[in-house]
């Protein structure tokens, strides 16, 4: 297979954090495909939207779960504890986010 | 199916063997332990082995039927309060009784193991052997004796790396803090489990 196919075929991840220093992205171009209107600025990634890759699946699960741990242990196949303990993690995760919210997005006050 | 949750994980002989609690916990791990815990006990009552404490393994008095039954059990009640007491005390996570039982009961799965070797006719030859100071280091049994000695040395290895990973799982703890508490517990449920059962034999053997 062709290598430029290949690449648009492959899923692109949003990425969070900057490769070099590690700081959180912010996004500062967004472009609808359909009619190419763009609108740039500065905006900040929700908290959510800057969590991993797998967090975020593992939100979206827990969500389609409607919040049962009991079934998001059975759709991974691991032990209730096992999901419990990952979520504890999670919660910890997202509050740490929140509390490195940047100034700026503070002083715009909740959108 | 979503593999997700800590892919280094993967289901592989080394987590069934050493943290089999990442799949299996509660009410699971408490029906395939509790079983074991059981057989294993009664085990003792065939090849005269006693799990007389959290960590005990010995062989060689006779005892009667009841003894037997109750050892194991009552060394995994012993560390399942023990440790569920602890979690209660450094986790901030919300634990499950069932968990912390459960996965006590199936980190116990190596004592059946000992249980069973002990019954080596080798091994039972040679203890008896050394029961009455009789040191006959020549005997064609002395290479079970010391084969069962290793195992049974394993074995409790094994089951103290399980029952800490049982603990870690159970009660969302890991760390430094994780491991000094799990030692105080465990070296308080050896004292807690040998002193009971003693002094049970005691009062009803006279």
């Amino acid at each position: 297979m062709d290598s430029s196919i290949k690449r648009v075929a492959m899923e692109k991840k949003l990425p969070v954090s900057c490769p070099s220093c590690r700081a959180l992205l912010r996004a500062k171009r967004f472009e609808c495909p359909s009619c190419n209107t763009v609108v740039e600025g500065d905006f900040v990634l929700s908290v959510l939207g800057r969590l991993k890759d797998d967090e975020q699946v593992f939100v979206q699960h827990l969500i389609k779960c409607s919040g049962s741990l009991k079934d998001l242990a059975r759709l991974y196949e691991v032990s209730y504890p096992t999901v419990r303990n990952r979520l504890d993690a999670l919660i910890e995760r997202i509050q740490a986010l929140e509390a490195e919210k940047p100034e700026e997005d503070q002083e715009r006050g909740p959108a | 199916m979503t593999k997700e949750i800590d892919m280094e994980d993967r289901q592989s002989l080394k987590v069934w063997l050493f943290n089999p609690f990442h799949y299996v916990a509660g009410g699971a791990a408490l029906a395939v332990g509790l079983p074991v815990v059981i057989v294993a006990s009664l085990n003792g009552s065939l090849s005269f082995s006693h799990f007389d404490g959290v960590l005990d393994f010995h062989t060689g008095l006779g005892m009667p039927l009841w003894f037997y039954a109750a050892e194991c059990p009552f060394d995994w009640l012993v560390m399942s309060v023990l440790l569920l007491a602890a979690g209660w005390l450094i986790s901030n996570s919300r634990i499950r009784v069932i968990d912390v039982f459960g996965t006590q009961a199936l980190a116990r799965t190596p004592t059946l193991v000992t249980a069973l070797v002990a019954m080596l006719p080798g091994y039972q030859r040679q203890a008896a052997r050394l029961a009455v100071f009789n040191m006959d280091a020549h005997s064609p049994d002395l290479a079970a004796f010391i084969t069962v000695c290793i195992v049974t040395v394993a074995m409790i290895v094994w089951m103290v790396v399980l029952m800490y990973r049982a603990f870690a799982v159970s009660c969302n703890v890991r760390g430094g803090k994780a491991i000094v508490i799990f030692v105080i517990m465990l070296l308080a449920g050896e004292a807690i489990s040998k002193m009971v059962l003693m002094t049970l034999l005691q009062v009803v053997v006279g």
